[in-house]
């Protein structure tokens, strides 16, 4: 039934006549999507594997569901604390985080996947998959309380000038995702940095009062019961990244002690953090990680060199500075491999094949170097608290370098055993 | 299922017969004479290279500049569906010696390869290194096995014949006269029943199907291995280098909800689906490409998989764009055909196709 209204669509579509034709690559792409497509082979080898892009990019899409469920509780999690509850249920936190979180990830794909098929429609060419992982990607690495518009305009940038502008899926220099995730962080710094993370039930006014938001499921008495300030906040609390409070280097501010009166390292590394929505659970990440490692999806070289780079470097920060250090230095590095977006970058973005280099060996190296780049930026840049995006960002653009001297190696070792 | 008349078997004349004595006593240039006067020759496989095996003297009369650097008499095949070169041998050993003595002549190196636990006569030994190798694909492929025995140096090549040649080259000197008949397969999901067939050298195609499929329309006729075989019609004849046909039906099957399924029978090298963690799966292979062609995503599957270590969708870049000097650069000469980088690709894209387009543009500029 659905197939044959499909396929009565497709047939319009390509009669060519009708508004319809407009959204040829559209129906061809959800068609090849529910059904294997009726190709087949055209000279030898005549068999091929069964393995293609869908199934690729849909084990990405799966690996990262753990994170986007954790996301959702997350969100509706700290949206109740931010209103001293802590009496709430695993599904009321669930229902809360739902409508902040599953929005957002429909903007992502309509807009973006909107975008993709205009392309797609012009080019005359079929829509390829890789959006299926960035539209999951871009929800989870930006704040829950990012405004929709901004959310979009985000996406419109990151698939426009991060990947179609050269040429398409397969081509693009950056990762999309991060490359949208980027514009929104330098385009508006105000919403993307401090504190944002939390998505509260109640709007903060220019006075200083408050006013409930209607756009939650918690009831209005709990929201105007915390506002009139009958019920107290939960001690504590602060809507603070554990970044932005460790990263504050003022004289007489003990960043350190303050970041770990704020955590506890179980926390950090379950994800009962603030932070962008999918990106605060380690554990999560490790469980996506999993499935990308077993399935041969990601590269586990990348992701053994960015961990082991960060460790490395956090560990040269940590000792070069003394026991006594109370600033961001003073993170230990196994802190350092579990708070903010370092899993979550190491495992799902710098993993991205298009945009990481070719080779194994490259990999390692790749990996390692955002791994020391991502604790550089963190520690010794102020301005950025979160070092992995422009980590990552900014290898990607020496991946196809680090090929290149890769490959003068291979290359001279082919020769040698040759004995030219 | 064919069965020869001894009657008008056609024989045409009978050449010189040698004793073993005699045999042994052949030059490198008296073999080369009697292979290029049998028309043997042109069935030598020669890697690098599309050509024919180099001769000593060439036909302008002067020294050829390549050189054979080894001789590989190939007792495996790998490729599913192809005919056991063992059962080809059957009780001829005697006649595949006296090949495999012959052949030894045209080069300093001489290697023999066959399957792991297979015994061949200890005076194959004599004058030929054996290697076993195991039952995988693509060890019977001369390039695979030139890569991995030794280095090439420049104008070096390496000369191979399988095990249906050197019977061949060993009855002629034996007999005196070529060797007409030939195992072959019948296979593929199309085939009534799939079997090894005996016949004779140069069978029409449409004798050897005569009722021996299921179906006859929509069916993919493919003449040697599903990695490397070429497609044939019902009229074509098979040669001397042909092994049997494999007869597939085209799978145009649009199965609902492929990619969402867990994939318990899916053939895959990949471990995206449920068939990849399990042991003994019986697969269909099919001609369903399983997917449309897309632009290549650099996952390095086809770096992984290349036999000889080559970086495929490299080389398939600079091919595409004809770029001769960066595909020396990678090695293109090296490539061996074998089909596995295209077999993997997720973007389904023909890179064995451009990579061939690529040597040919090489071999045409010279």
């Amino acid at each position: 039934m659905l197939f044959r209204t499909i396929d009565g669509l497709l047939q319009k579509a390509e009669s060519g006549r009708g508004p319809i034709r407009y959204q040829k690559a559209a129906i061809q792409a959800v068609d090849s999507f529910l059904r294997r497509p009726a190709h087949v082979t055209k000279r030898a080898p005549h068999i091929r594997d069964a393995t293609d892009l869908k199934r690729l990019m849909l084990i990405v899409v799966v690996s990262l569901l753990p994170c986007l469920f954790f996301g959702i509780y997350n969100t509706g999690r700290l949206a109740y604390l931010s209103i001293g509850d802590t009496s709430f249920t695993l599904i009321d936190a669930f229902i809360e985080g739902s409508i902040h979180v599953l929005p957002l990830v429909i903007i992502s794909y309509a807009v973006g996947g909107g975008c993709e098929m205009i392309f797609a429609q012009i080019r005359k060419h079929e829509i390829a998959e890789g959006f299926l992982v960035t539209g999951m990607l871009y929800p989870l690495i930006c704040p829950a309380t990012i405004p929709w518009w901004m959310f979009a305009l985000g996406i419109i940038f990151g698939v426009v000038i991060g990947k179609e502008v050269f040429g398409g899926t397969g081509q693009n220099v950056m990762n999309p995702a991060l490359t949208a995730r980027a514009f929104l962080f330098f385009a508006y710094p105000a919403q993307m940095s401090g504190d944002i993370w939390v998505k509260t039930p109640f709007t903060r006014l220019e006075d200083g009062s408050f006013l409930a938001n209607s756009y939650t499921t918690i009831a209005s008495d709990k929201i105007n019961a915390f506002i009139s300030g009958v019920v107290p906040a939960v001690d504590g609390f602060s809507g603070a990244s554990l970044l932005g409070v460790v990263a504050e280097n003022k004289p007489g501010v003990d960043a350190i002690s303050n970041f770990h009166q704020m955590a506890s390292f179980s926390d950090m590394f379950f994800g009962f953090i603030s932070g962008s929505i999918g990106e605060t659970s380690t554990l999560m990440c490790l469980f996506g990680a999993a499935v990308l490692i077993i399935t041969g999806v990601g590269s586990w070289r990348t992701m053994a060199g960015v961990f082991s780079g960060g460790l490395v470097m956090a560990s040269l920060f940590f000792f070069g500075a003394g026991l006594d250090a109370t600033t961001i230095l003073a993170v230990t590095p196994l802190e350092h491999l579990v708070i903010g977006g370092f899993a979550f970058g190491a495992i799902f973005m710098a993993t991205d094949p298009v945009s990481s280099p070719l080779l194994n060996t490259s990999r390692l190296i790749y990996g390692f170097l955002i791994g020391c780049l991502c604790i550089l930026i963190r520690v010794i840049n102020p301005a950025y608290p979160e070092g992995m995006m422009l980590a990552i960002l900014f290898m990607n653009i020496f991946a196809s370098l680090i090929d290149h001297y890769v490959l003068k190696v291979v290359k001279k070792r082919r020769e040698a055993r040759a004995g030219f | 299922m064919i069965a020869i008349d001894h009657q008008r078997e056609a024989v045409s004349s009978v050449g010189t017969i040698y004793s073993s004595k005699e045999m042994l006593a052949l030059s490198k240039d008296g073999v080369e004479r009697i292979l290029l006067d049998s028309g043997l020759w042109a069935y030598l496989d020669c890697f690098p290279g599309f050509g024919l095996a180099p001769l000593t003297i060439n036909e302008n009369g002067e020294k050829s500049s390549k050189k054979i650097a080894a001789v590989h008499i190939n007792l495996v095949r790998t490729e599913a569906h192809g005919p056991d070169p063992m059962l080809a041998i059957g009780e001829r050993m005697n006649t595949l010696v006296a090949g495999i003595n012959a052949l030894a002549k045209l080069g300093a190196c001489v290697r023999v390869y066959v399957q792991k636990g297979r015994r061949l006569p200890s005076d194959v030994a004599d004058v030929a290194t054996v290697i076993e190798v195991v039952d995988r694909y693509p060890a019977d492929n001369l390039g695979v096995q030139s890569f991995y025995a030794a280095a090439l140096g420049k104008d070096q090549c390496v000369i191979g014949a399988d095990a249906e040649l050197t019977l061949d080259v060993g009855h002629l000197l034996l007999h005196g006269h070529k060797r007409t008949e030939r195992l072959y397969c019948l296979a593929g999901n199309a085939a009534k029943h799939p079997s090894h067939y005996s016949g004779r050298l140069g069978i029409a195609i449409g004798d050897l199907l005569a009722g021996a499929l299921t179906t006859t329309d929509d069916v993919r006729l493919i003449s040697g291995g599903l990695f490397s075989g070429m497609k044939v019609r019902f009229q074509d004849y098979l040669g001397p280098k042909d092994l049997g046909v494999q007869a597939m039906v085209e799978d145009k099957l649009r199965i609902p909800f492929a990619f969402f399924r867990l994939g318990a029978d899916r053939l895959t090298l990949s471990r995206t689906w449920l068939s990849a963690f399990k042991n003994n799966v019986e697969h269909e292979a099919t001609t369903n490409n399983n997917g449309e062609e897309r632009a290549c995503i650099q996952c390095g599957y086809c770096i992984d998989i290349c036999p000889v270590k080559l970086m495929p969708n490299l080389i398939m870049k600079a091919a595409v764009t004809k770029d001769i000097e960066r595909m020396e650069w990678l090695s293109i000469e090296d490539c061996v055909d074998c089909g596995l980088c295209t077999f993997v690709c997720p973007s389904k894209i023909e890179l064995g196709h451009e990579i061939d387009g690529g040597k040919k543009l090489i071999e045409k500029e010279g």
